[in-house]
């Protein structure tokens, strides 16, 4: 639930762009699970250890990217000579 | 490789004339513009480091980082220490900002595209987010005063002026250095690196090493424009390391274009003083005067500010 304000898409577009790297571009299954990932661990965060909430959705996308290049689900891209 | 000189280098005479009307300005302008004109300049070498990784086409989404790496060094120095002597600060965020850029580097130069661009958004983002958790060091959002600027041992009666001065020289430094470095064989590699990796393997040369040393040395110039940034607001806050820094960073680069290393400095000029002009003769609507200034630019001069000039340039007389 979250109220209408002209800046409200700052908070969210961030957050967005985390979700697509863990998931992988161009894939819709990854960005949905990209979603209940950052979600989940957000809320444990929140939960468990209060410290680091807005620094465990960054923490996974940087453990996420660095095991995975191209995301969890996102296509390995050929590169052309 | 052959060396020759960046197209897009002026005269040394219009440097030199640039740079001379730039030191006599504070005798003629009110004090607050010549501020004005000191921050475009130090927020100007961030801008410069953005493009230097720009060249090679490569997004760096999080500059922010090393812009606060530079202001934070500036800020613990003086606040926690007591060290306000500038001389001992900058440098120090230069060795910081390089350090830091050379471990992260490492990993980014991995990264292409837009995955760069996200990774080095989520290593910015972190370090804001430590810097708003950890109060007792960092002094959580509240941020750090800077106080007790000194410049080799003095206090001068003037800091603003001498601010100004100091930025002005070490500006000009940043983009001798800058223009050597991209003139460089390394420097052209990064333009290689844009168009195609796999030839510069086969050349024999490194595109990952390119990258890392471009970031290294982005990374630098970063911080000391950072550390700059911070004497001149005196007060460092985590909003330093916030994206909608490294946006405004990428935005200027865009804005001023990526055809010179002087760009860079004049699209920061144009922004600070578009912004400030249009806080001051629309309060209520500035940001929509400042977006439709970035649209025009972006429709009518793809190629940034800076081709103005070139294009005034090459026109045959």
């Amino acid at each position: 639930m979250m109220s209408v304000e002209p800046g409200m898409g700052v908070s969210v577009i961030v957050q967005a762009f985390a979700v697509v790297g863990i998931g992988g571009l161009g894939s819709i299954g990854g960005a949905a699970l990209g979603c209940i990932v950052v979600g989940i661990a957000r809320a444990a965060a929140v939960q468990l250890f209060p410290e680091i909430e807005l620094f465990v959705i960054y923490a996974l996308m940087v453990a996420v990217l660095l095991w995975r290049p191209q995301g969890l689900f996102g296509a390995i891209e050929l590169r052309k000579i | 490789m052959i060396e020759t000189a960046p197209r897009s280098s002026l005269p040394l005479a219009a440097v030199a004339a640039a740079l001379a009307a730039l030191a006599v300005l504070p005798l003629f302008l009110s004090d607050w513009i010549v501020f004005l004109i000191a921050l475009a300049l130090a927020k100007g070498a961030v801008v410069l480091g953005v493009v230097m990784l720009l060249r090679g086409g490569l997004i760096s989404f999080g500059h922010a980082l090393y812009f606060a790496i530079g202001a934070y060094t500036v800020g613990f120095l003086a606040n926690r220490f007591g060290v306000g002597e500038a001389l001992v600060a900058l440098p120090l965020a230069i060795v910081i900002s390089a350090v830091v850029a050379a471990a992260l580097g490492l990993l980014l130069a991995r990264f292409r595209g837009i995955y760069f661009a996200m990774l080095s958004l989520a290593l910015s983002m972190i370090l804001y987010t430590v810097l708003i958790k950890f109060y007792d060091l960092s002094g959580g959002t509240d941020g750090l005063s800077v106080r007790g600027f000194a410049l080799a041992g003095m206090t001068p009666a003037h800091p603003g002026l001498a601010q100004y001065y100091l930025v002005l020289v070490l500006t000009a430094a940043v983009v001798y250095v800058g223009g050597r470095f991209l003139a460089s064989p390394l420097g052209y590699l990064m333009q290689a690196v844009r168009y195609n990796e796999i030839r510069i393997e086969y050349l024999g040369a490194s595109a990952s090493h390119a990258i890392l040393a471009s970031y290294v040395v982005s990374g630098a110039v970063s911080g000391l424009g950072g550390a700059l940034t911070a004497y001149l607001v005196g007060h460092v806050s985590p909003e330093f390391a916030f994206w909608v820094y490294s946006g405004d960073f990428v935005f200027v680069a865009v804005l001023g274009g990526t055809g010179s290393v002087f760009a860079p400095l004049v699209g920061s000029v144009a922004f600070e003083f578009v912004k400030n002009y249009a806080l001051k003769f629309s309060p209520h609507t500035w940001q929509l005067t400042l977006g439709v200034f970035l649209l025009l630019v972006i429709y009518f001069q793809p190629q940034g500010l800076w081709s103005l000039l070139t294009r005034w340039r090459a026109r045959p007389r």
